[in-house]
């Protein structure tokens, strides 16, 4: 299946410590389709923000391939400038820039890539206005709420029209109520670009909530053991979580995940 | 779909890899410190530059050689003693001052401008002064070393021990800790990074004054070796002590930085 | 969470302004407590003027006789302070080539770390003898010996940036020199301000140390004549000149700092 936005092939990665040599993801096959939102799970260690990076290339596979659009760009010397624009990366930690103003950090990704059109800041300001962060657009991170923080990330990989978005946790530092809420506002984002997500997860829960697929990992080394389809009706909001159905995606993956725990211990 | 086989894989054994202190490191700066020598020697015998302005590196060695043990050892023994005791002395007084002064949030306010004064005032304008009062005694050197270090020492060690975490504060509260107790447990040791950074600092202030202290109150020290040298022209041994001293400040920096490696075990 | 951030921020600037005012009342006090002290000792212990000179007459001095010490102060502080211009624009550049380069910084910092302890002024007499008296000659003395620690400083913020903060930048394929205009000399500003505050001490004193050493002519040289003709009170007041010129660089650097680092509450 060639068409498919991101492909991944036979990835290993080996990371080097002063100790040892740990196999942090070995032999990882994944396929993501255009417009498709996917979750990767797992336990701490399994891998999965090693592999969010290597697609976003900021770590180097040790062996393996990516392709993104059916092109190659892993192992590649240098990336072309139009595949990295395809990409948008959120961090675990809202990962704002302290020195620069909510408006500066957003419109940071124009900068760095010189789209410096009038209408692209206005597609900034857009974006800010649609997250309801007008009020804030010249405060200072340090004086947002975790929230309103992460809520700037989201946009600020947005700002320069990726077709991807690749979330490493994004909401996992905040509490629950916030969590949802910024859920049905990524379902929301999602529903209305068509973009492609990758999303890591370590909640059962917001997984089934969010993705049409979920890949479970397990550790040790850290690979693939899973892939479910969650086969829920769109769109979908909170009231999806009390059905049966939602109840019953969850355990199937926390049995899952359970298993593969359980296969570790013997 | 698939079940990949979990099975149970011990982590691969590779060779351990050591951190940062790679060999090119130390291969670097020797080779970079060869290749200037060999080109200031170059230099020196191709332009005819005269020996009073540049002397060749090899002429510089062959002096000090010669007259190293008559002429340089008693004095960096005498210099080495005065940037000693002053910082010996230095070290315990600026913890002090920091440890008295930061008890109080009225007297942090209070002092911290009267430090950062004696911090950017040279102390060695107080030599003349200190030599009329006291005469020519190897002591107003270690005074003025003390003098130099103490306030950069104190003004560090007070940032570290004003800025220690509320949380961490209340938690020894919650355990009902004395004052001298969270100070032990908590502040000291929270502040120790900064205080090394004060440390460290002292070495180079230490040095400083007592290499400054040496030109305006001269008969004994490195210093006055240099300023003699110069004065009479004897270009190898001024560049050759300026290089001693050097040393001992960098000597100096390099074992408290080593101490500090073994005592903040929990920084990275 | 019910405040606006203008009302937040107002919040704040009040509360700033209230420590402010404590901030100065209080050393102030102080200072004026030690000075009354010192006066009052030198009174009535009736130590003689050519000891230790009181205060009030220092201060006497420094206004009535500044004629006298305008062209000295002129001289160290034109000294110091562009040595202190340079020795910024050196330091900071020379670290951001020095982090940039892996092996041209792995060669040469070990060299330029022994710069800090380096006596350079103790050269002073000697460049002056061979190039004369200019002022140029103490200027470039005293930059390179205010520049070290700047560079070691700037070096190490550089050095240190976050790995998250970095990232982004990874993700976004930045330049290396959008890099570092972006992420990493913002995120190290802080030391590159403390460098800065360091390398206007290590300027003052390499100032004033070489005057001591060479020529009659700035805040150094008088110094030492004034100590010789027992004129304690104008040997203080240049002790206080100077100390003006130190407070001068680091209040300056902060007053930067917080101007330019804004974001830091």
């Amino acid at each position: 299946m060639s068409n498919a936005k991101i492909r991944l092939v036979g990835l290993n990665k080996l990371f080097h410590t002063r100790f040892q040599t740990i196999e942090a993801v070995r032999n990882v096959d994944m396929e993501f389709a255009a417009g498709d939102f996917v979750s990767i799970i797992g336990p701490s260690g399994c891998g999965k923000s090693t592999i969010i990076r290597m697609i976003d290339d900021l770590i180097k596979p040790t062996s393996g391939e990516i392709f993104i659009d059916g092109r190659r760009v892993s192992p590649h010397r240098r990336i072309p400038p139009e595949v990295i624009r395809k990409i948008g990366f959120i961090f675990q930690q809202p990962n704002m820039y302290p020195w620069m103003t909510v408006r500066e950090n957003v419109m940071l990704p124009l900068r760095v890539f010189g789209l410096r059109d009038p209408e692209w800041a206005r597609h900034a300001d857009a974006l800010i206005e649609m997250t309801g962060l007008r009020e804030q657009r010249h405060a200072y991170p340090t004086e947002l709420s975790g929230g309103s923080m992460q809520r700037a990330g989201v946009i600020r990989a947005m700002v320069h029209k990726p077709d991807i978005l690749l979330m490493d946790e994004p909401f996992g530092a905040l509490d629950e109520m916030t969590r949802e809420q910024l859920n049905l506002e990524l379902l929301d984002i999602w529903r209305a670009t068509g973009k492609t997500i990758v999303f890591i997860t370590h909640s059962v829960q917001e997984a089934v909530l969010l993705s049409n697929r979920v890949y479970v990992m397990g550790t040790n080394p850290g690979r693939v053991v899973d892939e479910i389809a969650v086969d829920l009706p769109r769109p979908r909001n909170l009231k999806l979580i009390v059905s049966d159905r939602f109840a019953g995606y969850c355990e199937l993956l926390t049995g899952r995940i359970g298993q593969v725990e359980l296969s570790q211990i013997k | 779909m698939t079940t990949t086989t979990a099975r149970q894989t011990p982590p691969v054994k590779g060779k351990p890899l050591k951190r940062k202190t790679e060999p090119i490191c130390y291969i670097a700066p020797i080779i970079l410190f060869v290749a200037v020598v060999a080109a200031w020697a170059l230099f020196v015998s191709a332009s005819g530059i005269s020996r009073t302005i540049l002397p060749s590196p090899f002429a510089i060695f062959r002096e000090m050689s010669k007259n190293f043990v008559r002429d340089i050892l008693p004095h960096l023994l005498f210099t080495l003693r005065v940037i000693l005791t002053g910082y010996a002395v230095a070290v315990p007084l600026g913890i002090l001052i920091a440890a008295v002064c930061s008890q109080y949030r009225i007297i942090i306010k209070a002092t911290t401008p009267l430090i950062i004064l004696l911090v950017v005032t040279p102390m060695i304008t107080m030599v003349p002064l200190f030599m009329l009062w006291m005469g020519f005694d190897s002591k107003v050197r270690v005074i003025v070393v003390i003098l130099q270090a103490t306030p950069i020492i104190c003004l560090n060690t007070l940032t570290g021990f004003t800025t220690t975490e509320g949380a961490k504060l209340e938690l020894m509260r919650a355990m009902g800790a004395t004052r001298l107790q969270t100070f032990v447990k908590l502040i000291f040791p929270n502040a120790l990074p900064q205080v090394f950074t004060g440390l460290k600092l002292g070495c180079i202030f230490s040095t400083i004054a007592a290499m400054s202290a040496d030109l305006a109150a001269g008969k004994e020290g490195l210093g006055y070796r240099i300023q003699q040298y110069s004065s009479l022209i004897m270009t190898e041994m001024a560049y050759g002590t300026i290089l001693i001293v050097a040393l001992i400040g960098i000597v100096l920096f390099q074992i408290v930085v080593m101490i500090e490696r073994r005592v903040i075990l929990w920084v990275r | 969470m019910g405040l606006t951030l203008e009302q937040r921020r107002e919040l704040r600037r009040r509360k700033d302004r209230r420590d402010r005012i404590v901030g100065i009342l209080a050393p102030t006090f102080t200072f004026v407590l030690l000075l009354a002290a010192w006066e009052a000792l030198v009174v009535w212990l009736e130590i003689p003027t050519w000891q230790i000179p009181r205060p009030s007459s220092v201060f006497a001095v420094m206004f009535g006789s500044f004629g006298e010490f305008l062209p000295h102060i002129i001289r160290s502080y034109s000294t110091i302070i562009i040595a202190f211009a340079c020795a910024s624009v050196v330091g900071v550049a020379l670290a951001a080539i020095l982090t940039n380069f892996k092996a041209l910084g792995v060669a040469l910092t070990p060299y330029i770390n022994m710069l800090c302890t380096t006596p350079v002024i103790t050269l002073v007499p000697l460049l002056l003898l061979m190039f004369g008296f200019g002022q140029w000659v103490l200027i470039l003395a005293v930059t390179l010996q205010a520049f070290p620690i700047l560079n070691m400083n700037a070096s190490t913020g550089f050095n240190n940036v976050e790995t998250l903060k970095l990232e982004l930048m990874g993700s976004l394929r930045a330049t290396r020199v959008q890099t570092f205009r972006h992420c990493i000399l913002p995120a190290s500003l802080p030391n590159v301000f403390t460098g800065m505050k360091l390398s206007g001490i290590f300027a003052t004193t390499a100032c004033v140390s070489s005057e001591f050493s060479g020529g009659n002519r700035g805040l150094g040289a008088r110094i030492i004549a004034y100590t010789q003709f027992m004129k304690m009170d104008k040997a203080f007041a240049c002790i206080f000149f100077v100390a003006v010129i130190g407070l001068f660089l680091y209040t300056l650097t902060s007053y930067l700092e917080t101007r330019v680092v804004k974001w830091k509450i």
